[in-house]
């Protein structure tokens, strides 16, 4: 038996849950044949590694159990502190959602056919994190902003020209503070809907088998 | 996703594209559901409801009926209006977990030749995101 086990990062907000719910539920809708579960690795009464083991005691012994980070930025979470909580038996780890390779196609196609592209990500102080991602915004002539580090956006331009789409999972309540400081800055919608995201993590999950 | 975990509203009409063998029916098939989009009103173009990254303009909106999501849109390019017209006529009167428990691989079993990965030149992808969107706007 194999199941999928999906981590957010999570938070205090019972938003950021009913979002791991919406692409646990497509996941296991297009994958009937397997176990879908999920975690968050902060904001939870548990830790990770006890929402893991909560998950795996509901499996047979011999379950195979594929963990799919559902992270865009190689960052200390997806570095250190996943791999950390990883238990080393019968459990795998995927690629991030940022690794996916459909990723710069994804992003290129939600921008406006003309027009200055700027990636709005959430910036991460992990060695190599940003460097990656800026190569990512560049692949698709997009120039890239961070909601913590430089270049911020705040220092992005507000004219018409501009779109700047956020390379984050979901509304949050960053994007809702930029949305309100910056009335009239063109911020896209996040690509990241539930259906897509079931789709991208299953071929993440059948890409190690 | 095999056609029997889909919505059988979706099923059916995939099973519809199956049955023809000839490409050009096919694409004559997807237009002719985008025909079939009854009339939008021209003051619901607005930037809100508009598909973003779509080459032509696609506008769309969903709401509520007693439990059942209702989408309507209009574009001016055929091949998006048809895909507009498709999603519609499979998702309408389905309820929002449904509609958000769709992933968009489903348009492979069509028969056109539309990318699985999103793509500029299709806007099929950008068309399922805006409904989905829209979809849990909704809830």
């Amino acid at each position: 038996m194999k199941a999928y086990f999906v981590i957010t990062h999570g938070s205090r907000s019972p938003r950021s849950v009913l979002g791991r719910k919406l692409i646990e539920a497509a996941l296991q809708a297009k994958c009937p044949q397997v176990q879908v579960g999920g975690g968050c690795l902060e904001g939870q009464s548990q830790t990770l590694k006890e929402q893991m083991a909560s998950f795996a005691q509901t499996l047979p012994q011999n379950a195979q159990i594929i963990a799919i980070p559902l992270f865009l930025l190689k960052g200390v979470h997806t570095q250190i502190d996943i791999p950390e909580q990883i238990p080393p038996d019968r459990w795998q780890l995927t690629p991030i959602l940022g690794d996916h390779p459909s990723m710069a196609e994804l992003l290129d196609s939600q921008f406006p056919r003309t027009g200055e592209r700027y990636i709005l990500s959430h910036g991460s102080n992990y060695p190599g994190a940003t460097a990656e991602f800026a190569s990512l915004a560049r692949s698709i002539a997009a120039q890239p902003l961070y909601w913590q580090g430089e270049p911020n956006w705040q220092t992005c331009p507000d004219r018409p020209s501009v779109s700047v789409l956020p390379y984050f999972l979901a509304e949050s309540y960053i994007l809702e503070k930029i949305r309100t400081q910056a009335k009239t800055l063109n911020l896209l919608p996040t690509p990241f809907v539930p259906g897509l995201v079931a789709q991208m993590a299953q071929e993440l999950a059948e890409s190690l088998e | 996703m095999p056609t029997s975990t889909l919505p059988a509203s979706i099923s059916k009409l995939i099973d519809r594209f199956q049955t023809l063998s000839d490409p050009k029916a096919r694409y004559e098939q997807l237009i002719l559901y985008g025909k079939k989009l009854p009339p939008f009103d021209p003051s619901l173009k607005l930037p809100d409801n508009r598909v973003s990254g779509c080459i032509s303009n696609v506008y769309l909106t969903a709401s509520l009926e007693d439990g059942q999501v209702i989408f309507n849109g209009d574009s001016d390019a055929l091949i998006s209006k048809g895909f507009l017209g498709f999603l519609a006529t499979g998702m309408n009167g389905l309820p929002p977990q449904t509609i958000l428990q769709l992933t968009p691989d489903f348009v492979q079993q069509l028969g056109l030749s539309v990318s699985l990965t999103p793509s500029r030149a299709n806007g099929f992808v950008n068309i399922f995101q805006t409904m989905q969107r829209k979809t849990m706007a909704l809830v």
